[in-house]
């Protein structure tokens, strides 16, 4: 629904100080009489430490402080599950006194200066016993395995948390019968894929200042994706109440989910409490590559069955995915994928089983589609190669088999009424890239080399669908805050402030809630400002994850606004009002069948992509990539379309050029020459973007989560534009050069 | 942070003087290379005379029916250039493959050639064209030709006491036909590997040719064994497809970060073909 504000692509409120170099990030802040701080990581990727002894770097002149494990009041955190130190050493918290992987922090030294803080570092000396380490989360799970973590007893808000062994999560849909299925089975299509993690490479390392305010509150300025949750985590590392702990957040240099853990934020607590002083850090690029977790690696074997017409029989997915060393967000992840690696498809058959699991790896865990990438890969694949061993079209194959609104997915619940957006995103890229339909069905455009093409180029199309939940699920009770205040003295408000605890990591989400605000005020937009991300000023708005910002703060000030224009309608002068949205409720999943009504509302989105394949040099560019998403209703459409833009090139990013590689827990890939994202100059020929709005009843003004669902289709639809071209199925990427003539070579 | 003595000389003779004078010192002029040495510690000069505010060392200049650029030319005044886009087009085309456009602000000729990397992109096209640097010290100067002047990775001919201050071309060859490949592992990347190709006929035969290939070697290396080959002779799709294997046999990459020493060879054997069949009008490369 279009208004005088929402459906216009307004210019985002930091894109002047921004382009002018204006806007203050965590690193660019400064304060009287400010310290430094600097970490000591492990540097081992599985050890006990036995002691840490830090006189000789306490003596050296500038040196105010020596944090270690000892100094952290409740030597845990996690936003899932704290089974992490913050510090690695001896305490009273068993298990702390172990090194899960290379970068586990063990010291933090504070001086007045960075390199005497850096000079101290190599001071400080760790008495480590080194022990056995695992690599791959398959050896994890031999029964000779040793065991990386203590049993520890779980949560019932996390069920998924088994820790049975190195297992950290455990998710499963079971639902007919697979086996007698395969019986009946025209045409089985079995695959082993390994989908590769990936590295955030947000522009802005992490940073901040910890200080103390004029309150006396434990301050952090920092980036992150939950400030609330950063203040909780805090708080509880330093055994405080969260009061007494302020967060804010000034501008944010991208995150993508690699700022929704906790990276600089406790340490800073920590170190501002015990100096009484601002202390300031700034990781390097090499820190933030390697101190920070990835996307998760996984490995899956698929087996899918259909009848000769194309009818959907059974799927079965087994799927292992390397949690690293800690929990992080590994079993939401899981469930994502869990509920992914199906497809939308109506299939009566349904066995997967999704294990996360730990090893001494880099830890593993929110990346931009959490999950859905991989699952969707994986569903995919299956479905392009199906459609190919049928004798099918693609298209026609999903049409046969999407799941209408109001039936069952494969967990139970109902796919939505308003779920159209699976058939038109499909339909809208099919159409863009050629596809013809008749009483038979949907055909593919004739493969023609285009005119001019020396010998050496061939050319393929491939193309995939998807959808993923927005918002927080399984149970939680998704909410949002936002707070209104109107000032003036007349009838009309001359004045009105926003209070929001949204993350704007670089997608506008200010922005937007801005110009949802003067839509549901009535007001002219100048008129109104939106207030820092301040713990001290604001509720919670949760997380900036999800695809479900916009969805979830749009809600919250539409329920903030009506309060708000009563109130001063009232006469209350300045009239102030909050109100918090609660979404509709979601349930766990059943732990053996995986039957529940996990989500609230979903994205739809499909992608076509054209590749043009170098078959001498093993190279391949993309021409034009298509990528059609149904948004509900853009509130901005410019900043839409740069979502979707952005989405694209990050995924194409990770099946193309980017390839995190760790070897023996040690990560190889430390620099930005080695770990390759896309430049302007890699960017496809083309990206077109396409924007379907059916309105999702529960989104404000009909929007619908979207950040995340132009990623998760491009792996898929990129693989079967390589197969048509290269000649073969790629099911391991990185599609690197290696990988591209390797399938050249056998299929000559 | 890096902290040491810098000097800023706006003249060259003060350059060349402090250059003598100032044992240890390095010459800076972009710092695109440099300064990544610089800040990973791997370099820790005395000191660093900056070739940034010498006006003699800017620009290109027609000289003698040839080109004299000077060292402190940067790549975008490269790309800017009328003489080098009329003259020396492969010189422009491989300028524009430099870096991204802060880099190639930034970035400089001489650089390239001084930090004598065997992927420097300006060094290919200058060796097929048949360049000569020239080495200034106080009170003397000499001029080599390019091929001598690399002597291994990150070595030249530059004695303590020198400085490059000019690459002289000689008039282009009326006639003659030059391209330069390059594959990065992304577009802005140094070379995996990389081939340049100057091509001259006279009627069916091959009059001149000039080879040269980055990346695959200790320095920017000459194909002499590839131009002998091809000289005097009818460039058949048989004889371009047998000048590729020998430039494969001739070239010694290695294995590192960037790619295999066996893609590497590949890559030469594939660029040098596509571009002979590119020159001779036969294939787009």
């Amino acid at each position: 629904m279009k208004g005088d504000y929402v459906g216009q692509s307004l210019v985002r409120l930091d894109a002047e100080d921004k382009v002018c170099g204006r806007a203050t990030y965590p690193g660019d802040f400064e304060m009287e009489g400010m310290a430094w701080m600097k970490i000591l990581y492990a540097g081992r990727p599985h050890a006990r430490v036995r002691g840490v002894d830090c006189a000789k770097a306490e003596a050296l002149p500038g040196v105010l402080a020596v944090l270690t494990s000892r100094d952290v009041p409740c030597n845990e955190y996690g936003l899932q599950y704290p089974d992490q130190p913050v510090l690695c050493g001896p305490c009273d918290k068993e298990g702390a006194d172990e090194v899960r992987f290379v970068t586990d922090q063990v010291a933090a030294v504070i001086a007045e200066t960075e390199a005497i803080a850096e000079q101290a570092l190599g001071l400080i000396e760790v008495d480590y016993e080194d022990l056995p380490a695992i690599f791959d989360p398959r050896q994890a799970l031999e029964p000779d395995a040793i065991r990386l973590h203590p049993a520890y007893p779980g949560t019932p808000i996390h069920p998924e948390l088994v820790f049975e062994f190195n297992v950290a999560s455990r998710h499963r849909i079971r639902r007919g019968d697979v086996e007698s299925a395969f019986e009946q089975a025209d045409v089985i299509v079995e695959s082993e894929y390994e989908i590769p993690g990936q590295e955030h490479a947000f522009l802005q390392p992490e940073a901040g200042l910890g200080y103390l305010d004029e309150q006396g509150r434990i301050t952090v300025i920092a980036a992150g994706q939950w400030a609330h949750e950063d203040r909780a985590q805090i708080a509880h590392a330093m055994a405080l109440e969260p009061e007494k702990v302020r967060v804010v957040y000034p501008a944010i240099g991208g995150a993508f989910g690699g700022r929704e853990d906790e990276s600089v934020q406790i340490l800073l607590a920590l170190a501002a409490q015990k100096v009484e002083r601002p202390v300031k850090i700034v990781w390097s690029r090499e820190e933030s590559i390697v101190a920070r977790y990835k996307r998760h690696k996984v490995y899956a074997r698929a087996r899918w069955a259909a009848r000769k017409d194309g009818t959907l029989l059974a799927a079965e997915n087994h799927v292992v995915a390397d949690a690293g060393a800690y929990v992080y967000t590994t079993n939401k992840v899981m469930g994502n994928l869990l509920l992914t690696c199906n497809g939308p498809y109506r299939i009566p058959n349904v066995k997967t089983d999704v294990l996360g699991v730990y090893t001494n790896n880099l830890p593993k865990g929110a990346f931009r589609g959490f999950g859905a990438p991989q699952g969707n890969f994986i569903a995919e694949s299956q479905m392009n190669k199906l459609a190919e061993k049928l004798g099918l079209d693609p298209v026609e194959l999903r049409m046969r088999n999407l799941i209408n609104p109001g039936e069952p997915m494969p967990w139970g619940s109902e796919l939505p009424d308003d779920a159209r957006g699976l058939k038109d995103s499909l339909e809208a890229v099919a159409e863009r890239l050629g596809w013809s339909r008749d009483e038979s069905g949907y055909r593919a455009p004739a493969k023609a080399a285009r005119a001019g093409d020396p010998p050496h180029i061939v050319r393929g199309v491939g193309l995939a669908i998807g959808h993923k939940n927005v918002g927080f699920s399984f149970g939680y009770q998704e909410n949002a805050w936002a707070g209104m205040e109107l000032r003036g003295r007349g009838d009309e408000p001359e004045e009105g402030l926003v209070f929001a605890a949204s993350s704007d990591v670089g997608q506008g989400t200010r922005t937007v809630i801005r110009q949802m605000a003067a839509e549901a005020l009535g007001l002219p937009v100048e008129k109104l400002r939106v207030e820092p991300t301040d713990t001290a000023i604001t509720g919670s708005s949760g997380s900036c994850s999800a695809s479900r910002m916009t969805f979830m703060i749009g809600n919250a000030v539409r329920g903030a606004a009506e309060a708000v224009l009563a109130r001063w309608r009232e006469g209350q002068r300045p009239a102030r009002a909050e109100h918090t949205y609660l979404a509709p409720k979601t349930t766990q999943i059943d732990g053996q069948t995986g039957a529940g009504d996990p989500n609230f509302s979903y994205g739809y989105v499909a992608a076509g992509v054209e590749l043009e394949l170098d078959t001498e040099l093993g190279t391949y560019r993309f021409p034009r990539v298509i990528c059609a998403n149904d948004v509900g209703q853009a509130i901005n459409p410019r900043l839409v379309e740069g979502q979707v833009e952005g989405a694209v090139i990050q995924a194409l990013g990770w099946v193309s050029s980017e390839h995190f590689i760790e070897r023996d827990g040690v990560a190889q890939t430390t620099t930005l020459s080695t770990y390759l994202v896309p430049t302007i100059a890699d960017i496809p020929g083309e990206i077109e973007t396409i924007l379907i709005e059916n309105p999702e009843p529960h989104g404000p003004w009909g929007a619908r989560g979207m950040g995340e669902m132009p990623f998760i289709v491009v792996a898929a639809a990129v693989q079967h534009a390589l197969r048509q071209a290269a000649g073969k199925w790629v099911d391991d990427f990185p599609f690197t050069i290696e990988r591209v003539l390797r399938a050249l070579k056998q299929e000559r | 942070m890096i902290r040491c003595e810098y000097h800023c000389p706006r003249a060259l003779g003060e350059a060349l003087g402090l250059k003598a004078a100032v044992p240890g010192a390095r010459v800076i002029a972009g710092g695109t290379d440099l300064m990544v040495r610089l800040r990973s510690r791997e370099l820790a000069p005395a000191a660093l005379i900056s070739l940034r505010r010498i006006p003699e060392l800017a620009g290109v200049r027609e000289e003698q029916g040839g080109a004299r650029i000077g060292a402190a030319t940067t790549f975008t005044d490269l790309l800017d250039d009328p003489v080098v886009a009329r003259d020396y087009p492969v010189l422009a085309r491989a300028a524009a493959r430099v870096g991204s456009r802060q880099i190639r602000n930034a970035g400089t000729v001489g650089g390239n050639l001084a930090n004598a990397s065997p992927c420097a992109d300006s060094a290919l096209p200058l060796l097929a064209l048949g360049a000569r640097v020239r080495l200034e010290r106080s009170g003397g100067s000499r001029e080599l030709p390019l091929d001598d002047f690399f002597l291994g990775p990150g070595a030249t001919a530059l004695a303590e006491d020198e400085i490059l201050t000019a690459v002289i071309l000689p008039p282009p060859d009326i006639g003659a036909r030059a391209l330069f490949l390059k594959k990065g592992r992304v577009k802005m990347d140094l070379a995996v590997a990389s081939v340049a190709v100057l091509l001259s006929m006279d009627g069916p035969v091959c009059r001149k040719v000039r080879v040269a290939a980055g990346s695959v070697g200790p320095v920017p290396l000459r194909l002499r064994e590839v131009e002998a080959l091809l000289e005097g002779a009818a460039p058949t799709p048989e004889r371009t497809a047998r000048a590729a294997e020998v430039a494969m046999r001739c070239v010694a990459p290695i294995t590192d970060v960037r790619s295999t020493a066996d893609y590497r060879r590949h890559i030469v054997g594939v660029y040098l073909r596509r571009a002979l069949e590119s020159l001779l009008g036969r294939e787009a490369a």
